[in-house]
């Protein structure tokens, strides 16, 4: 059963490379990959958060490195999202996701664009991180307005 | 027989003018002599987040408020026609339009019918108003902090349109039987100054409680829909019935970990301590927040870290 497991979640991954999820993936794989993508992103804001509050030093390649890897995250994320993933309890995926699909992907889009251009400024000093950091993370309330259940 | 009749016939105009006067709505009959501030309504008007349920709903019906395209985060709010859906288990209510169009906003409404509005719930019409508008948190607001509230509105562009009307199970149609409600849920009273508590922290009890209303969604509420006051601000489910609004009491489950810092930074940028980032109702409301003077959002810190910790209903799980 484990091995079954890693082998679809091999095949996801593979899947995610190359287009849309196959169709059969098991509901609960999608959903621990998007919580997991999320949880990368979270870090993420939090390396350069924690820079611009002063709790830690301002570090150009760990700013741009933190861009970076929000930056991928989008195109994977919204291909996580099949129809009969949809209503789960376990999810904080709000049906809005499914009723208004065109939006939820222009979100996500711009929040790579944000990230992409974050990752050529955020290694000019912590003023040009700001600038950056609060346009990126515009996208996050953005889209966790409409889109997440309200658990916050 | 005939006595009996009488009898009842009685006993129900005793009974029915008992009703009458119980559920008559109580109004302020006058004002305080009072030259409006437009900047501190503008202040109440973010500190309240009136547009942020009467802005103008997007294309799709019940929607809630947002921006155009390519338009800013702030005028929208500003389009106060209306039309936001309040999905409750009591019903689909409608945001009315309240910009100062003559016809279908609040244009011809006096600065008492507005303080009547806000403090007793009761329309000019002399109606009881739904709790879905939280009259029951801006009761608490200070008569001049709406008189300058109402000076602003007025500053608004009119706009004419018509809010649907709300959609409600039978017996809640009949707006009187709220009479009863207010009875049982509703206090009169305006804010009462605690003299052991610090200015600042009193400041942000006075936003919290009263324009602010972070208690509509933040404290539970008993099946006829009050607050829950053994447990206020100790979170509960979502009023839209998806979701769980946090306890932010101090309690471990609610802001305990939080300091008065980041609670103020989490109002400035909608991001938590763990850099997670608002979602749902709440991104509306922080945004409407981050609008105020730092000194705002500090004294809303101090006030939420003098809580006690309460703990709030037990959230199901998932």
């Amino acid at each position: 059963m484990k091995q079954l497991r890693r082998l679809l979640l091999l095949v996801v991954g593979m899947g995610l490379a190359v287009g849309p999820v196959a169709p059969g993936l098991a509901q609960e794989d999608v959903i621990k990959e998007r919580q997991k993508l999320m949880k990368s992103v979270g870090k993420a804001t939090k390396t350069m958060g924690e820079m611009l509050q002063g709790k830690v030093p301002y570090d150009a390649a760990a700013a741009v490195a933190a861009m970076e890897t929000i930056a991928g995250v989008p195109a994977k994320f919204v291909k996580l999202f099949p129809e009969d993933s949809a209503g789960d309890p376990d999810s904080k995926a709000a049906d809005a996701i499914w009723e208004d699909m065109a939006r939820f992907q222009k979100l996500a889009a711009s929040l790579e664009k944000d990230a992409k251009a974050g990752a050529s400024v955020a290694g000019n000093g912590p003023d040009a991180l700001k600038g950056a950091f609060v346009k990126l993370t515009e996208n996050c309330k953005a889209c966790h307005k409409d889109f997440r259940l309200e658990d916050n | 027989m005939r006595n009996l009749l009488i009898g009842l016939v009685l006993l129900a105009g005793v009974g029915g003018s008992a009703f009458s006067l119980l559920t008559a709505p109580s109004t302020i009959a006058s004002l305080p002599a009072h030259t409006p501030d437009l900047a501190n309504g503008e202040r109440m008007f973010w500190a309240g987040g009136c547009g942020s349920c009467h802005g103008a709903a997007s294309e799709r019906r019940c929607d809630r408020p947002r921006e155009k395209e390519g338009e800013d985060k702030e005028t929208y709010k500003k389009r106060l026609a209306g039309g936001r859906c309040l999905k409750t288990p009591f019903g689909t209510f409608y945001a009315p339009n309240i910009s100062p169009d003559r016809e279908t906003g609040i244009g011809t409404w006096t600065a008492k019918d507005f303080v009547n509005a806000l403090k007793r719930g009761v329309a000019p019409d002399g109606r009881h108003y739904y709790p879905a508008f939280p009259y029951t948190s801006y009761r608490l607001m200070r008569t001049e902090d709406v008189l300058d509230l109402f000076a602003y509105l007025k500053t608004l562009p009119p706009i004419r349109a018509r809010a649907p009307a709300h959609e409600l199970a039978l017996p809640l149609r009949w707006r009187r039987g709220l009479g009863l409600w207010k009875l049982l849920f509703f206090e009169e009273d305006g804010f009462r100054p605690r003299p052991d508590r610090s200015a600042l922290e009193e400041h942000g009890r006075y936003l919290v409680d009263g324009p602010g209303h972070c208690g509509e969604c933040h404290t539970p509420r008993n099946l006829l829909g009050g607050f829950i006051k053994s447990q206020y601000l100790a979170g509960g489910p979502s009023p839209d019935g998806k979701g769980w609004v946090p306890n932010i009491t101090q309690h471990p489950k609610g802001l305990a970990n939080w300091s008065a810092k980041d609670i103020a930074y989490a109002l400035e940028t909608g991001l938590t301590p763990s850099f997670d980032s608002f979602g749902g109702a709440m991104v509306e409301v922080q945004e409407n927040l981050a609008k105020l003077p730092a000194a705002d959002r500090a004294a809303i810190a101090a006030y939420l870290k003098s809580l006690p910790a309460i703990a709030g209903p037990e959230r199901p799980r998932r």
